[in-house]
Formats: structure tokens, sequence, C-alpha cells
């Protein structure tokens, strides 16, 4: 993967010249993605970090072919706890698989809280790699009256310091003048550089020797007991990773001290180290060293007074600013929870009616596309299979999009302005109650439309464990693809009177059919807590960063990088699935039955039958009498003939069905299903509607023989069909029983899908579709055999 | 000391997380010399909890685990000026004093709680927990779990 994220189309004609790489570090909400797309001018890459689903963007430096650009995730520190922690540490150590170490690091700083940016900045400092730092947000600083020395604060740090305002891309050259610099020069082969960039100048402020600063270290002190400890540490690591250089070794010793992930992953390289590791932190915990923060501690001890002198705040920093003020209504204790909903209603109703005109044209389009493709297409197998399987898959994937559209423009700006973070804050403790946290809100409501954009909006969520559990139950949420199955068949079984003669019997039961699967959300999510991930959940310590105003570049460059991988990634498996069940449903093929035949030949030798003698009437060859208006006899009798045709087609669909593999693979397992009220029929539905729920309406109605999808039509067929002993197949007990098996079932192949992509891995996925069965099973089980013990099931 | 400070008290009478200052230390002389070389004094301040049949008494350098028997022979009185993170009414604050345990958060220290650090209580989510807090003009938000551990030093 990653050769072939690093090869760029631009760089293969200078493939010899070796590659350089300068990784991007900084604390979230720093600007980091501005900068990022403004040195790679937005050619970009994206892929995953083996085995993590933490993305791996990367670019390159414009104007340098040889050197590529990569944004780690965005960290506070580079001491593993979270996941985007540990890849960002991985890749700055060399621990990371497939991914050399990068030859600089340029880190970007907010001026205006410079403080708590410099932790990071230490952290990379101690690496001993060449480290420029990008001194971000000067604007915002000024307009604060905060002015910083840099030429001071590269004194101080001994590195690079560049000013500069991404947004506006005021700094930008200098940056990638001291970035060329920091990796000794642009590389020879550089034909794309352009001229008015310097390729080997100095940099801005740092102490070039060669055209390359020197890799410094801060001389940040531990407490003395600590100190040996690392050093102890570290000399014990050369016998395991003898290549490493000093600081590289010391960082990791450090690191390892205070991280229980990292500790694992030694334990596993280099056991005697680990087992070195583990009698150290219990001699100092026996001696009371507080060791765990002795870190933080001595990094922000050598940072508060250089941070201060290099600093001049002019104006009081007590007066409350204008994010201040917008949080004490948006936040407020009343007011916040308000808006809140009220926004979540907007959202709704955006995703629910807004998209619905949109969802409307691709189908039409998609059924043009069929109608287009069977008119220009041989016909039989080759013309089913692009129709019913190709385009049909492609539909699948792409009436998605105007729901995932607006959802992430939606969640893009509250993310940009900055709302996001409140939102956590507000709902925190109620989600907290139920196991999830208060980012989990608007994955799980998100859900409630569609859980495939839901499951992507699941990744605001910094918590890995968080993550998992609001994806692992966000498809119990009934999403709109159910929608039309409950509807069809509340309105055939559930009487339409009302209770009190207020609620209606029919609105009652959809609204039960949400509660249901909203409530096993809720204790599903419990359950994984409480028993799949049990122990302490990660600290919670969120930053809620000051509002901003969304550019419409950036949102629209996060909507659309989502949108591209839904269609690309989940496309190709929903695309495949579809080819794959219209198979299961086409083969083996029904041998044509003679009879159907000898009706078609007769339907048609009927209608010529009516022709002929209207043109024989009329004294005019047949061939008048069909080409312009039709005589109304004639119309009549051509309108039987479609008629009578239709119903054929019908009848040999369905015959097709029962022929092939799906209605083979039904009677096989109709014992199984027979306990839940389905018979074979019912059960074949289901199986076809794996991929997608509301294809069990168009399979009900090919088996059922009802032309089209007429609802009516089919409700009626429904509701009178008999088994062989003449007792209907759908009592209402069964029609319920259906409908709450709907709820629980996982029969989406996009929310598979998705949820693989967004987890990286099948097994995630596994599992949910077999607890979502297992519960689908059970409680239509529940229902069917509990109602026929009431006596319901007449 | 003028005589409304609170009297004093053997270490193991005092609640979890209690800031308290040292004020007599009444162990037998080789005990004593031990805890004296170790950073015990008369006059330190820091905090106790109890951990198993334990008496931890966390000092900035140190962090002692004492016998309960030997606790109990060590007097004590709550800090008046020193008040837990998370009983801070809206608006108030001040200097981060320390944290009430030998394990804090890496995650709090990271993000800039770290001693002296001026912190102020902005307010609460509408649930009462997490809380909103001003650390140097920026916005943070943690629960009111982990504020318990953290001591402000209130004028």
């Amino acid at each position: 993967m990653s050769s072939e994220s690093r090869r760029s189309a631009r760089s293969s004609a200078v493939s010899e010249a070796p590659l350089r790489k300068i990784a991007i570090a900084g604390n979230p909400n720093v600007g980091k993605t501005t900068v990022f797309n403004r040195l790679t001018n937005l050619q970009q890459k994206v892929a995953n970090y083996p085995g993590v689903t933490v993305e791996r963007k990367s670019g390159t430096l414009m104007g340098a072919d040889g050197i590529e650009v990569v944004d780690l995730p965005g960290t506070y520190s580079l001491s593993p706890s979270s996941v985007d922690e540990r890849v960002a540490h991985d890749v700055l150590v060399g621990r990371m698989d497939g991914e050399p170490r990068p030859d600089a690091v340029v880190c970007v700083v907010d001026a205006t809280n410079l403080k708590r940016n410099l932790y990071l900045v230490t952290q990379l400092l101690d690496l001993g790699l060449p480290v420029v730092v990008a001194l971000n947000m000067m604007d915002v600083a000024e307009k604060r009256e905060i002015s910083i020395d840099d030429d001071a604060l590269a004194e101080e740090l001994g590195v690079p310091v560049v000013p500069i305002v991404a947004t506006a891309g005021t700094g930008l050259d200098a940056l990638r003048t001291a970035l060329y610099a920091a990796v000794g020069g642009a590389p020879d082969g550089s034909t794309g550089a352009s001229p008015s960039l310097p390729t080997n100048g100095q940099a801005e402020n740092g102490r070039a020797e060669n055209g390359r600063p020197a890799p410094s270290s801060v001389r940040w002190s531990l407490q003395p007991a600590v100190e040996r400890a690392v050093e102890d540490l570290a000399d014990r690591l050369a016998e395991a990773v003898p290549d490493w250089t000093a600081a590289q070794r010391r960082f990791e010793a450090l690191s390892v001290l205070t991280s229980d992930p990292l500790l694992e992953s030694w334990a596993d390289d280099a056991p005697a180290f680990a087992a070195a590791v583990r009698e150290t932190t219990d001699a100092l915990e026996d001696r009371g060293v507080p060791y765990r923060h002795a870190e933080s501690l001595g990094r922000y001890e050598w940072i508060g007074p250089r941070a201060r002198r290099v600093t001049q705040q002019a104006g009081e920093a007590d007066e409350p600013t204008l994010s201040d003020r917008i949080d004490a209504v948006l936040t407020h204790r009343v007011a916040g929870p308000l808006i809140f909903a009220g926004l979540l209603l907007l959202i709704f109703q955006a995703v629910f009616s807004w998209a619905v005109p949109a969802m409307e044209i691709v189908e039409e389009a998609v059924g043009w596309t069929s109608r287009a493709a069977r008119a220009g297409l041989p016909g039989g197998l080759v013309e089913d299979l692009v129709v019913e399987g190709v385009i049909a898959g492609v539909g699948n994937v792409v009436v998605f999009l105007p729901q995932i559209l607006l959802l992430f423009f939606f969640l893009g700006l509250m993310e940009d302005t900055g709302y996001m973070a409140r939102t956590t804050f507000i709902t925190d403790r109620l989600m907290r109650s139920m196991g999830l946290s208060g980012r989990s809100v608007v994955p799980l409501l998100s859900s409630y439309a569609c859980a495939v954009p839901g499951i992507m909006a699941a990744r605001t969520l910094d918590s890995e464990r968080d993550r998992i559990i609001t994806i692992m139950v966000a498809p119990l949420m009934s999403c709109s693809a159910r929608l039309p199955v409950y509807t069809l068949f509340i309105a055939a079984f559930i009487p339409a009177g009302s209770a009190f003669g207020m609620i209606g019997y029919q609105g009652l039961a959809l609204f039960a059919l949400y509660l249901l699967g909203t409530g096993m959300a809720l204790v599903a999510a419990w359950v994984l807590r409480t028993v799949v991930f049990t122990g302490e959940t990660s600290t919670f310590a969120m930053e809620l960063p000051p509002y901003r105003l969304p550019r419409a570049g950036h949102l629209w460059q996060r909507i659309w990088g989502r949108v591209r991988l839904f269609v690309l990634r989940a496309g190709k498996i929903i695309l495949g699935a579809s080819v794959v069940l219209w198979v299961l449903a086409s083969f083996p093929r029904a041998a044509p039955d003679p009879d159907r035949q000898a009706q078609r030949r007769a339907a048609r030798a009927q209608y010529q039958a009516m022709v002929d003698s209207v043109a024989a009437a009329r004294g005019r060859p047949p061939e008048a009498i069909t080409s312009g208006r039709l005589p109304d006899a004639v119309a009549v009798a051509k309108a039987r003939r479609d008629r009578t045709l239709t119903a054929i087609d019908a009848r040999a669909a369905s015959a097709q069905v029962r022929q092939s593999l799906i209605g083979r693979f039904s009677r096989t397992i109709e014992p199984v299903m027979r306990p839940l009220g389905f018979d074979w029929k019912i059960t074949a539905g289901i199986v076809s509607a794996l991929a997608a729920r509301e294809v069990i309406i168009s399979a009900l109605a090919t088996l059922y023989s009802v032309g089209g999808e007429q609802d009516v039509v089919l409700r009626e067929a429904l509701r009178s069909d008999t088994d062989a002993d003449g007792d209907p197949v759908f009592t209402p007990l069964v029609a319920v029983s259906l409908m709450v098996f709907f709820v629980f079932a996982l029969q989406c192949m996009s929310t598979l899908a998705v949820a693989k992509r967004e987890l990286n891995s099948w097994g995630w996925p596994a599992v949910m579709w077999l607890y979502m069965f297992g519960l689908a099973y059970l409680f239509s089980l529940v229902v069917y055999q509990g109602g026929q013990a009431l006596g319901l099931g007449a | 000391m003028d005589g409304s400070s609170p009297p004093t008290a053997p270490l193991t009478t005092f609640p979890d997380g209690e800031a308290v200052r040292i004020c007599q230390i009444g162990v037998p002389g080789r005990e004593a010399r031990r805890l004296r070389g170790r950073g015990l004094h008369k006059g330190c301040e820091g905090c106790v909890w109890s951990k198993a049949d334990a008496c931890v008494l966390g000092l900035d350098t140190c962090v002692f685990s004492l016998q309960r028997d030997v606790a109990a022979q060590i007097l004590a009185r709550p800090v008046p000026t020193l008040t837990r993170l998370s009983d801070l009414s809206p608006g108030q604050g001040g200097p981060l004093r320390r944290y009430a345990t030998a394990d804090p958060p890496r995650r709090l220290l990271e993000m800039g709680l770290v001693p002296d650090t001026p912190v102020q209580l902005v307010r609460r989510a509408p649930l009462g927990d997490p809380l909103y807090l001003n650390v140097r003009g920026q916005a943070l938000s943690i629960r009111t779990r982990h504020a318990r551990l953290i001591h402000i030093h209130t004028a």
C-alpha cells in the first residue's frame, strides 16, 4: 500500500531520485489540515495505516516531486494512549510497518496557545529528527493582542520557526524553504520545482549547517530517580534495536514507562526489554516515586518560563471572547439542549424529506438506464445480468448519495464551526449512562435516516472503543429503507381503527417498531460496554475550540472525500453482492413451460385475429390498421393481449425464482423459518433482501406473480394467499413477526460494506450480522410462538 | 496560626482526596527518620486517600504508603485555601495546586492542566457533568470524576 501511495503520477519520471519524507504533526484544531493542503496543493492520496482505522493522508510537496508530505493524525502528545497517538508515535519513532521513518517533521503550532502546543514540540525535538515549527494563526493572535517573538522562540528551541497564516497562505513560501533545508535541499530530479522557489536556501531562522538544521534536543529535566530509570532502559533497548539512535532509544524508553499498549507491543518484539520495564516500574512504585506524571511536569517546567519569555500579551486575558459569549447561549443548561434538539430536527427533516426528490431523480435515472440498456442490448441472460445485476447494483449505491451528501454537509458544518464539541459537552452525561459517549449522538440519530452515513459519521469519535460500540449498534436504529417494508405490512394487516379515537393503530404500530429498534440499540450498547469492553474508559478531556466561520472549500473537501470513499470502497462490495444475488435468483434456469408458450402464442394469435378481422371489414391491409391510431376494438384487444402476456411473464418469473438457487435454498431452510411463521416464499423474500431490505417487496411481488410493484395488488395477493391446507399464509401475527424480524435483521449489504471499511476488518461486521440476525430470529420466534399460545394465530 | 484554624486530626480520619498540612509526626524515632529522609516533615502539604488497608499520603515529590497505625500517629489539619475543582461554583477559579492521586490522568496533564496553571470553572453541562473550564483562555471540558482529583488554590 505504501509503495503505491508513495508513487505519485508526476514523480514517475524521476523515480531514481531518493524519496524524502516530511511528516506534519500538531495538536487538533491548529490548522494542520490547511497547512497540509497548502503544502501539497490538494494533490493528495488517502489510504489506511495497516491494521488500524486511522487515515494516512499523503501528497507531494508543491514544487518538489521527490518530497512526500504525510499528514499525521492530530495529537496533543506522542505518548501512545489513543490510536491516533499510537500512529503518530509509531511513524515518528520508525516502528510503523511499511512506513520508513520521515526525514523531517513540521510541527504546526497554535500561536494563541503556545504553552500547550510546545508540549508536542518538545517531544518531537527529543526524537532527534530535524524539526521545523510552523507558528500558525498569527492573525488570530494579533487580534487578541498576543505577540510572539519568533526569533527568540527559534533561539530557545534551536530549530527554525516560521510564522504563518495557513488560511490566508501567508508565510507558506518561507515554510517550504525551511522544509527544503530540513531535508537537505530539494532533490536533484525535481524538474517540477517552481523556479520562483529557492531550492537550497537557508532556513528562515534556523542555524542551518550545510543547508540542514541540526537535530536538536531540549534540556528539560526529569526527576533524578526517573531519569536514571530511563537511561537504564534506553541502554537495555540497544540490544533489541541496535540501529536506533540514542535519541530514539531514550524517547522510546520514556514513552514505554507510562504506556501500557506500547509495553505490550514490546513484549512481543523484545521480551527481555519489556520485562526490564515492568521491573523498573514496580521498583519506582515501591519507592513512591511519582514517575507517571514526571514527564509531563518536567516538560512543562521547561516550557513555562520560555513560553512566557517569547510571548507578550497586551490585552486583558480574562476578557470574554466572542466564542465565550456564543457558548454562554449554546452550552446554556436550558437553551443549549433546546437549540441542539432543534438542529437535529432540521437535519432529520433534511435527510428524510429534502433528499427524497434527489433520490427519486436517481431512481428515475436508474430506471431510464435500465430501459435504455434493455433496448440496446441483445435479450436474454446478458441483458438480465446488466440490468438486474449491474445497473440495479450501481443504483443501490448511488441512491444513497443525496442522503449522504446532505448529512455530511451538516456534520461538516458542525465540525468546521466547532459546534460538534459542544454537542458532546451537552449530551455526554446522558449517553454515558447508556454505555456511549456524547459524540455518539449524531451518528446514532443519523442512522434513523440511513446507517451508512451514520456509521461514517462515527469517525468523529476519538475513542476507538466508543466508535466500535457506536458502529455496532447504529444499524439497530430503524432506517428509511425499512419504512417501505413496515408500511406495506402495516397497511395490509394492521386494522385502520384507532385507540380512544385518537391514536391510530397503524401509526402506533409504526412507532412501536421504531421504539423496539432504538431500545435494543441502547441495550446492545450497554451490553457491549459491560461485557466486551470492560475496564477503565479513556480519560475524557476535550478541547472546545473557538468558533470559526466554515470555509466552503474545506467543507467541500471534507464532504467529497467521504462520498468518494463510500462510492469507491463500499460501492465495489455492494455491486458485487448485487451480481451474486442476481446469479442466485437466475440459476439454474427454469425449463420453458410448454403450456405458457402455448398461452403466449394464443394471446398473440387472438390479437392478430382481431386485427385481421377489422382489416378485412375495412378492406385494408393489416399493417395499415396497426400503424397510426388503433380502432377501438383493436386497442381493447391489444390491451388484453398485453395484460395476458404480463401475467404469463410474472408467472414465468415466479417459476424461475421457485426453480432458482434462492428458491431451492429457501425451501430447504423452510423448516428453520417455520417456527417464526414464515413459509418458503417469505423466506425467499428475506433471502433476496439480504443485500437491501426494500428488495423484499419486489421479491414478494415476483413470487406472487404480481406484475410490477403495485402495492395494492400485492397487498391483496398477500392477504389471499393460502397454503396447501387452505389456511392463509399471512396472518396479522405472521406480518408482525416479519416486521419484528426486519427491525433487527441486518439486511443491508451497504451497511456491512461500510462497517468493514470503517472498522478495517471483516470480524466486526460478521459479529454485527450474526448478533442482529440472532436477535431477529429470537424476537420473531417469541412473537410468533407467544402469539399462537395466546390464540392470536388465526 | 489564628484560633479559627481547624483542629488537627490523625491522617486516617480525613476523607479521600482531602488536602492537608502536616502538623505533628508522632511516630517513633527510626520510622520518623526514614519518613523525614524521604521528604515528610512538619508543615508540608499534600493529599490523603486510602488504598486497600494503607493510608496514602501524596506529596509533590513522593508518595507515601503508610500503615494505618503509623498514619494514625501523624496529625494534620485541612488546608482551607484548597478546593477540589469539582466543588468550585461557576465563575470561581484559581491556580492548580496539585493532583490528589499518585497517578493523575496523563491526558489532563498533556492538555495543560499542570501545577500553577490558572483554571476557572465556567459552567456545568445541562445534566451537571462534564465541566466547562477556562484554562489560560482555552475552553476545555473534563468530567467531574477527574475534576475531583484536582486541587485548586482559591484565595
